[in-house]
């Protein structure tokens, strides 16, 4: 099996529990011993946004690892590209029950790390991207394209979006320009910090019900978040 | 098995102790009980002095009875430099080393969403009016080489670059003693992005 590290909490004295994203089983957790000691290879815990093929050991409660080896080169993060993938972490912990496999979200994963770790890349669209897959592994899609009447969305005109009635044509306090939907429907970036914002409230809404409303931390990663809503996900188009 | 109360008080209370489980328990409460009361005697009241007594230092938050520890009251070592740890476990190992004389600031944790730590739980509002205070010139992040780490130190470098500090981070690589044949890929490669020129 293969699968990314998502997340290590201590368990016992030395060991840790591991939260993966694995391409057959979903979000698996296990445990492994002595993972917080470095003692000899293959002990220490394992890298985080790399591809790593799992092993696992024991039967009934937590499974042990007990090997875990990279399928690429080892990718390493910072900055908001670091908050961004945060963000996903909580959203797949949050959106996802145990052992529930979603071989698609673990690819749309695997390519969102790597346009984090592409210097070109704004982490916005990134982070959007995701959002947008992950409603549609969630049975939740929207057809960003096309309005709910059958009409191909006008860059000019407002809409209002939700999962019960899709998108369609209105204006309110919440609608949003028909070009906003356009670039998250083809992962292009928004110029403009209001349409950033507006991109966000929107992906938060949809996600709502499958994540809940609480706040997310990774969110508050970086002192400019707080300062310039540069969070990873309201954030400027372009890394800093 | 069934105890007398305040036996099994004792073996309960016993197992707050990391790696001390039932069986550990029982035999530290019976060589307590039964080899060393006069050590228990002294165990028990020591324990009960450094909880009355002991608190953080306001300067850096490691353990001290005072408002101020010995480190920071120390006018021997050098303002110019902070260490950042995220443990007291870290400062006491690089204090064990004697090769740093600088100050410490202890963050009593990392930043990791997923727990819950964000920037307000570990309070690093505290580690901002310090970096605001005269005489620091290099701030040195000694935090763990995790993702949790790599984001703290992240969130601290930010907070020293906008005061105009020096922002270093000790290096990582291949450990005194190593063999390259057992040092994982992650450190490797972390080793040679870090290296440097050999010393003549």
């Amino acid at each position: 099996m293969r699968g990314f590290l998502l997340h290590a909490r201590p368990f016992k004295e030395n060991g840790l529990l591991l939260d993966w994203l694995t391409d057959t089983r979903g979000w698996v957790r296990m445990r492994q011993n002595g993972g917080r000691r470095v003692k000899k290879r293959g002990s220490q815990r394992p890298p985080n946004f790399v591809c790593l093929e799992v092993e696992t050991a024991g039967r009934g409660g937590w499974p042990i690892l007990t090997g875990a080896e990279p399928v690429e080169r080892l990718r390493f993060l910072h900055g908001q590209s670091l908050a961004a993938a945060f963000y996903l972490h909580e959203l797949i912990l949050r959106a996802l029950r145990p052992e529930e496999a979603m071989p698609g979200l673990f690819l749309d994963y695997w390519k969102s790390l790597a346009m984090l770790d592409s210097p070109e890349m704004p982490v916005s669209v990134v982070v959007r991207r995701f959002e947008r897959r992950l409603l549609e592994h969630l049975g939740a899609g929207l057809d960003w394209e096309q309005a709910a009447n059958g009409l191909p969305i006008e860059p000019e005109r407002q809409y209002r979006v939700g999962l019960q009635g899709g998108i369609v044509p209105g204006n309110g306090a919440n609608a949003v320009s028909g070009r906003l939907l356009r670039a998250i429907a083809r992962d292009e970036a928004l110029a403009e910090a209001d349409d950033r914002r507006r991109a966000r409230d929107l992906m938060q809404g949809l996600l709502a019900p499958h994540v809940g409303s609480a706040p997310f931390l990774s969110r508050r990663l970086w002192p400019s978040a707080r300062d310039s809503a540069r969070g990873p996900d309201a954030g400027d188009t372009l890394r800093p | 098995m069934q105890f007398s109360p305040s036996f099994q008080q004792l073996i309960d209370a016993l197992r707050c102790l990391p790696t001390v489980g039932q069986k550990t328990a029982q035999r530290m409460a019976l060589h307590l009980l039964e080899r060393d009361r006069a050590g228990a005697g002294h165990l028990a009241e020591a324990i009960g002095e450094a909880l009355e007594k002991l608190g953080h230092c306001r300067s850096c938050r490691v353990f001290t009875e005072g408002e101020i520890c010995p480190i920071c009251a120390d006018d021997q070592r050098d303002d110019r430099l902070l260490c950042v740890v995220e443990s007291p476990a870290d400062w006491i190992a690089i204090e064990s080393s004697g090769a740093y004389q600088g100050r410490y600031f202890l963050l009593l944790g990392r930043l990791s969403p997923l727990d819950g730590i964000g920037p307000d739980e570990l309070k690093l509002d505290q580690l901002a009016a310090r970096l605001d205070q005269s005489g620091i010139e290099e701030v040195i992040l000694a935090t763990s080489a995790t993702i949790e780490g790599e984001a703290t130190a992240g969130y601290v470098t930010e907070l020293a670059r906008s005061r105009g500090l020096r922002v270093t981070r000790l290096a990582q690589g291949v450990p005194m003693g190593g063999e390259l044949e057992y040092i994982d890929a992650s450190t490797l490669s972390l080793a040679l992005k870090g290296r440097r020129e050999a010393d003549s």
